[in-house]
């Protein structure tokens, strides 16, 4: 069965340039192969320079692969004539970080949200203001929220809003880049239990982005980490976040403080920095910081290693059965 | 055991085009010398401005403060003028803020910045001046400092930020150092090294901290004694450990995942959520429209704190009513 | 019942502007702007009606009241045909603003959709219109209304559109910064996962937020084209005689000046009344448009 979305071998480097001459290239996406299914949940973790943000806009078509492919229902996404590509926009959504800007200032929420409609439905006013009603119903919000403006409200509301309007045009797919990272602890929880209750509702798939791992625990089914433009691990979110295989999650997970855990003092610190995108670190990108790097490490890039079913890692450890 | 830092009635109130906000209304909050405090809060629950007003820092319109006291090891800072202030900030307190990119200056190099301070408040100048440079930079484990004390801002990344920040805010060997969310912006990795470098540095300069996050567990990690801000005032404030394995506050227990999960999913308004309600003209109990456990008192009066277990506080009548 | 969410979303618009209204008012030297502003409205709409001489406005009978001083008859006493000064200072309001509302119009027509397809577009249609619009900026903006109008012979329409011309760079250059930082931000990026067609983004979208500093530009330029035009009058490029254009007036009074003072100096205080209101009209525009001083 042909999966919901499927990335094959996807590429963006970004130039470098000086004056007009191009001196280097940004390796942000550097051969990601990925696919979901209909209503799973991937999450996607990985620190700062891992290429995730890039990923994301890959994924929606917000920005063209230098090289490889992204699949949708089977559709290469860059062959697609205009009327087809607007179909297939009304499947795949977005909900953005920043609740702030991704509304747009001056517009009464009512049409904020109804966006996707005008685009994509032809609704006589009446009918298209019920829908939007409906569609703030569902993200909690009163019906007459639709006739006030953004500002008006707290970042958790207008993250509701920003689901409501990634909900009207009632896609397969939404993409959740770092969706509760600017709001309050306490909406956080409110808003991810109503995503979860959203998707087994409507029967969506979702890929969710953020730095934060709780987060993605809470709502993945299955977990990518990123370093660098590559992917290192793939599982489901037991099997990557319960036992971890790829040195680099292991040492994310470390990197949280726990009070009953010994507080600060227990935590084993990764040293050193994220290397630059530009010239990443032969063979195996992480080998810089990595505790057990070995010879083999700094002269061939790993391949995949399957641990289990479903649980795959690239790291020269795994080699021996590690 | 006289209090390093002793607030008492702390009450801080804007002026804004919809009438006058009482944002801040603290009854009491005490620090030990040599204590790392850490004050939980979500954003809007007013932390960074009780940060700036302990150091005076905020613009007298739009802001009214007013208050008993707000003692730095016996001295008043609420009635010192602004030449006194500028002694003691830098000097004495310190202050750590959120955003490393916007306390650094983009047009100065870091070594510059750092000479700056260290110029004006331990008059070095000269070749002591380039070494204690290289010491502080040194101290934060920033690598290669003499490289780096030549290099500008925007050439280093967040994490290398924060470590000048610091060394910034440690350069004059203050006594008390206020950190407001210094690792809010950071990667995982990147916050663990500079959290524990915040302990390593308190430990061996004996600095009294005011740790300010959003994030109670990271709190309770790095931190003797937690507070709970809600809407300007201080809930709940115990021990650590007390806090975290036994929260009594309803809103504090929500804080920390340990409440009961039963929500319709409406936008009933989360607890804390700066929205629609205008907080800050209530009386009684600020919590009390989102609260699961009113009693009646709850809309009448302010709940105060009172010690319901040893080192362990609660501001809340319903608590209060249960334990005696 | 059909037609309540037009009162719904009108209500929430009058909700919008009562801040901008309120603060407006705050200021002083704002607000004495404003209420100027719209008495020079007044003046310009009803000046037909308000004058004590209308049939002055374009010539006169007799010519034995010529050069009076200023009396209780002739406020501001009568230029050398004889016709009240204050009357066409008066109609002169309404020259005045209708030209460079007109001739701003003009502007704004061709500056803003240019400088909006250029932010938006595509590299190299981004470096076409922009290098022509350098071109355009090169030449001094008085200096060229001055070829332009002299190009196509001295009127005031002629006016209008020669400074319309030599204006427009201005917006083009205003609307494209904004353009260009508009364009990255999420709710379009947001409109762009959507599938809203790129013409429906920038004029719905980004423009509308573009509207506050083209606010605060175009006020500011209401009074500097009051200038250029009055400049252009008075080289004889703009209005012709008999029409009392301010600057007309002057230059005409320029004969006659050592012994009627009165002749220039009213219709100079006019023109220095009304360009001193817009500047303060655009600096009060400024202070409470710009999203940062506005919040607190």
């Amino acid at each position: 069965m042909e999966p919901l979305l499927r990335l094959v071998e996807l590429k963006k480097y970004f130039p470098v340039k000086n004056g007009m001459r191009v001196s280097a290239w940004v390796k942000a996406v550097d051969g990601v192969s990925l696919s979901i299914g209909q209503k799973v949940t991937l999450g996607v973790v990985g620190e700062s320079g891992c290429g995730k943000t890039t990923l994301a806009n890959l994924i929606v078509g917000l920005e063209q692969p230098t090289a490889g492919q992204v699949y949708f229902e089977g559709l290469d996404m860059q062959k697609l004539n205009p009327v087809e590509l607007k179909k297939v926009r009304s499947n795949i959504q977005i909900v953005f970080q920043d609740p702030f800007w991704s509304l747009n200032p001056r517009w009464l929420v009512r049409d904020v949200v109804g966006e996707p409609l005008k685009v994509h439905l032809r609704l006589k006013q009446g009918e298209y203001v019920e829908r939007v009603e409906q569609l703030l119903g569902t993200v909690g919000l009163p019906k007459d929220a639709a006739y006030k403006y953004p500002h008006e409200f707290s970042g958790g509301q207008k993250q509701r809003i920003a689901i409501a309007r990634a909900l009207a045009s009632k896609p397969k797919f939404i993409l959740l880049d770092e969706p509760v990272s600017a709001i309050d602890i306490v909406s956080q929880v409110q808003i991810l239990d109503m995503l979860q209750g959203l998707k087994d509702e409507m029967e969506l798939s979702y890929i969710l982005i953020s730095h934060d791992l709780e987060v993605v625990n809470s709502l993945s089914d299955f977990i990518v980490v990123m370093y660098l433009g590559k992917v290192v691990e793939y599982g489901s979110a037991a099997a990557v976040f319960g036992t971890p295989a790829h040195p680099y999650t292991q040492a994310l997970l470390d990197s949280i403080p726990k009070q009953e855990a010994g507080g600060i003092d227990a935590v084993k610190t990764l040293e050193g920095e994220v290397p630059s995108a530009i010239n990443p670190p032969g063979g195996c990108r992480f080998h810089t910081r990595c505790k057990y790097a070995m010879g083999k490490c700094e002269t061939e890039e790993p391949t995949i290693f399957k641990l289990d079913n479903q649980h795959e890692a690239w790291c020269w450890l795994l080699e021996s059965g590690h | 055991m006289g209090s390093f830092l002793g607030i008492r009635n702390l009450k801080v109130s804007f002026k804004t085009f919809e009438g006058t906000k009482n944002v801040i209304d603290l009854e009491a909050l005490s620090i030990q010398k040599g204590e790392t405090f850490g004050l939980v809060g979500e954003s809007g629950a007013g932390k960074s401005v009780l940060a700036y007003s302990i150091l005076k820092l905020l613009s007298s319109p739009p802001a009214i403060i007013s208050g008993d006291a707000v003692e730095l090891d016996g001295d008043n800072l609420l009635a010192k003028n602004e030449r006194d202030m500028m002694n003691i900030r830098g000097r004495k307190v310190s202050m750590i803020f959120q955003d490393p990119m916007s306390s650094l200056n983009p047009v100065f190099t870091i070594g510059d910045q750092l000479s700056n301070v260290l110029r004006k408040n331990r008059r070095l100048s000269g070749k002591a001046l380039k070494q204690e440079v290289e010491a502080m930079l040194k101290l934060v484990q920033l690598p290669d400092p003499v490289q780096s004390a030549r290099k500008y801002p925007h050439e280093l990344s967040g994490g290398q930020r924060q470590r000048v920040i610091i060394a910034l805010a440690l350069s004059c060997d203050p006594q008390f150092l206020i950190a407001d969310e210094p690792t809010r912006n950071l990667d995982v990795t990147i916050q663990a090294q500079i959290l524990k470098l915040i302990v390593e540095l308190q430990r061996k300069m004996n600095v009294t901290i005011l740790y300010i996050a959003n994030n109670p567990e990271l709190v309770s990690s790095i931190c003797d004694k937690m507070g709970v801000l809600h809407r300007g005032r201080l809930i709940e404030v115990g021990s650590v450990k007390s806090v975290m394995s036994n929260p009594l506050h309803p809103y504090t227990s929500i804080l920390l995942h340990t409440d009961s999960k039963e929500t319709d999913g409406t936008a009933r308004e989360a607890p804390g959520e700066v929205s629609m309600e205008d907080w800050s003209q209530l009386t009684g109990c600020r919590f009390v429209n989102q609260c699961r456990c009113i009693v009646e008192d709850c809309k009448m009066g302010i709940p105060t704190l009172k010690q319901v277990a040893d080192d362990h506080y609660v501001a809340c009548h319903y608590v209060t009513g249960r334990v005696g | 019942m059909n037609h309540s969410h037009l009162l719904k979303s009108l209500f929430a618009r009058i909700r919008e502007a009562r801040l901008t209204l309120f603060l407006l008012t705050r200021n002083r030297l704002t607000l004495a702007a404003v209420i100027f502003a719209l008495i020079l409205v007044l003046v310009a709409l009803l000046a037909p009606y308000i004058a004590p001489h209308p049939n002055h406005f374009y010539g006169v009978d007799s010519l034995e009241d010529s050069l009076q001083p200023p009396s209780s008859r002739y406020i501001f006493g009568t230029d050398e045909q004889g016709r009240d000064i204050f009357s066409r200072i008066l109609y002169g309001t309404r020259l005045s603003l209708v030209t460079a509302i007109l001739s701003i119009g003009l502007a704004l027509l061709i500056g803003v959709p240019l400088g909006a397809i250029a932010g938006y577009s595509n590299r190299l249609i981004d470096e076409i219109i922009m290098r022509i619009t350098d071109i355009f900026c090169g030449f001094p903006a008085l200096l060229l209304a001055i070829t332009v109008a002299a190009f196509l012979g001295p009127s005031l329409p002629n006016a209008m559109l020669a400074i319309g011309i030599s204006w427009w760079p201005l917006y083009t250059r205003l609307i494209y910064g904004q353009v260009i930082s508009l364009r990255e931000r999420q709710f379009v990026r947001a409109a762009k996962v959507i599938g809203t067609h790129p013409l429906k983004i920038i004029f719905g979208h980004i423009l509308p937020n573009c509207i506050a500093p083209l606010i605060v530009q175009a006020s500011l330029d209401m009074g500097s084209v009051i200038l250029v035009v009055s400049a252009l009058s008075f080289l004889g490029l703009g209005a012709q005689p008999p029409t009392p254009d301010w600057g007309l007036m002057i230059s005409t009074s320029r004969n006659y000046f050592l012994e009627s003072w009165w002749y220039s100096v009213f219709p100079g205080l006019a023109i220095f009344v009304t360009v001193l209101t817009f500047n303060l009209l655009g600096d009060g525009f400024r202070e409470v448009l710009d999203p940062k001083t506005r919040n607190r």
